[in-house]
């Protein structure tokens, strides 16, 4: 019988005894970590499309450390730090994952696919009906997106690196990546995972946001739904195509994601079924999917322990913080400016984490009262939203590339 | 540098405000076009769907 050590067997084990003990700490947290976010997501208490795959993902790779070589620990999964040509092409060979990633996620693809499919489930007209206010509260509720930038700098962080944490304050997954993949390369792993965490973790902080900063009364001020016009959808296409172009016109760093959620938007409004079907289906769950399953394995320890992450963290969540309250502060505007006759709940609609923060608007005013739906001018606030961050995200890249 | 970073920031949220002003205008201008020559044949809640929710899917 051959000779062998026992752990030589169990090379998970081994590398974690032979690992720097702060590595090894981080591994067994992150595994743990990944569990509870399988179970959180599971329960409904974090976004489950994200959290499930991610939280597989971040526990089985910290779990699944082998020796590559006498001297070398690593995983089978991924590499997102190979750029020498030679390297990729012999580990695109070997890591299970690395094709997805090199050629779907490194380059933003997957990051537009989300958006094409965020597309598909957008409803223009919203927009289209409300354009003023719901630009208005959108561009409030990008305040976040830009303060975070010199709070960011004063934290010691490049302007590339502070632009693409302040991006988290547009609540829009993929515009995050899309902008920090351009921008800080080496950050946008870190960049990711918080954008994500900090976006499923929105869904139930924003409501104590709106408690706190509206009052009951305020809360339970009725809309005007019949004063909603309705938008054909010619129109719909109209200004989605001429928009789309003036957007790429103005921001051709930006062109991918603008074209990608206009093309969703107008393939929605044109009633081509197959398109629509392949693009709300295949293509969304499977970008969601392969999106938390690639940010949990790039959650290997060596990477969350970057000393860079805390303050990731802290301006993460300022950011969305600071988004929120701009988006309320609107509210207030729209409110004293309509003369009372506005409900300023629909504020946080404006933070673009399309349609979480437009029902969490909805949902806080059901609570105080049933019978007032704010909804349709949430919604126009919210894809307002996502139209405001891509134009930020342009701003930035242009300036900062 | 903080000085300018704070000045960057301003410039970046000025520029973003007149892109929204200006699509926002051009929507509103194409909605008062269309619908003012329809002299409110087109009033009505926008679609049943809207009071029901939106769909689950999130970014």
């Amino acid at each position: 019988m051959l000779e062998f050590k026992i752990l030589d067997l169990f090379q998970g084990a081994a590398t974690l005894m032979a690992a720097d003990p702060t590595i090894a700490v981080a591994r067994v947290l992150l595994m743990l970590f990944g569990i509870a976010l399988v179970f959180l997501g599971a329960k409904n208490i974090l976004e489950p499309l994200i959290m499930v795959p991610m939280g597989v993902g971040m526990a089985a790779v910290n779990a699944g450390v082998m020796f590559l070589s006498a001297d070398k620990m690593g995983t089978i999964f991924v590499d997102p730090l190979i750029s020498d040509t030679a390297m990729l092409i012999d580990i695109l060979q070997i890591n299970f994952l690395q094709p997805i990633y090199t050629l779907t996620f490194s380059n933003g693809l997957i990051a537009c696919l989300v958006f094409m499919g965020i597309g598909v489930l957008c409803d223009i007209g919203y927009v289209l009906a409300f354009p003023l206010t719901s630009m208005f509260i959108a561009i409030c509720a990008e305040f976040g997106t830009v303060a975070t930038f010199p709070i960011a700098i004063a934290m010691g962080l490049t302007p590339k690196d502070a632009a693409s944490i302040a991006m988290v304050g547009g609540a829009d997954g993929p515009m995050v990546l899309f902008t920090s993949l351009i921008l800080s390369r080496d950050l946008f792993v870190p960049i990711g995972i918080v954008a994500y965490l900090y976006l499923s973790l929105a869904y139930g902080g924003y409501p104590y946001i709106v408690r706190f900063l509206v009052p009951k009364h305020l809360r339970a001020i009725k809309m005007d739904l019949k004063a909603i016009p309705k938008v054909s959808k010619t129109e719909k296409i109209g200004f989605s195509v001429i928009t789309c172009t003036l957007l790429c016109f103005l921001f051709p760093v930006a062109a991918p994601l603008f074209m990608s959620f206009f093309l969703g938007v107008i393939i929605r409004d044109s009633n081509i079924a197959p398109f629509r079907k392949f693009i709300e289906g295949p293509i969304l769950y499977g970008s969601t999917f392969f999106l938390g399953l690639i940010l949990g394995v790039l959650c290997e320890a060596g990477t969350i322990l970057n000393p860079v992450v805390f303050p990731l963290l802290i301006l993460g969540m300022t950011a969305l913080f600071l988004s929120g309250i701009g988006g309320i502060a609107g509210g207030y505007i729209l409110y004293f400016f309509n003369k009372g006759k506005y409900n300023p709940v629909i504020g946080i609609a404006g933070v673009s984490c399309v349609p979480s923060t437009a029902k969490v608007a909805e949902h806080e005013v059901q609570k105080i009262d049933p019978r007032v739906i704010i909804l349709p001018y949430a919604l126009g606030a919210n894809i307002s939203g996502v139209i405001t961050s891509a134009i930020i995200a342009g701003i930035y890249i242009t300036l900062l590339r | 540098m903080l000085i300018e970073s704070i000045k960057t920031a301003a410039y970046v949220y000025f520029i973003a405000a007149i892109v929204a002003i200006i699509v926002a205008l051009y929507i509103k201008g194409v909605v008062f076009y269309l619908h003012g020559r329809k002299k409110g044949k087109n009033k009505g809640v926008l679609s049943p769907v809207a009071l029901k929710g939106a769909p689950e899917v999130k970014a």
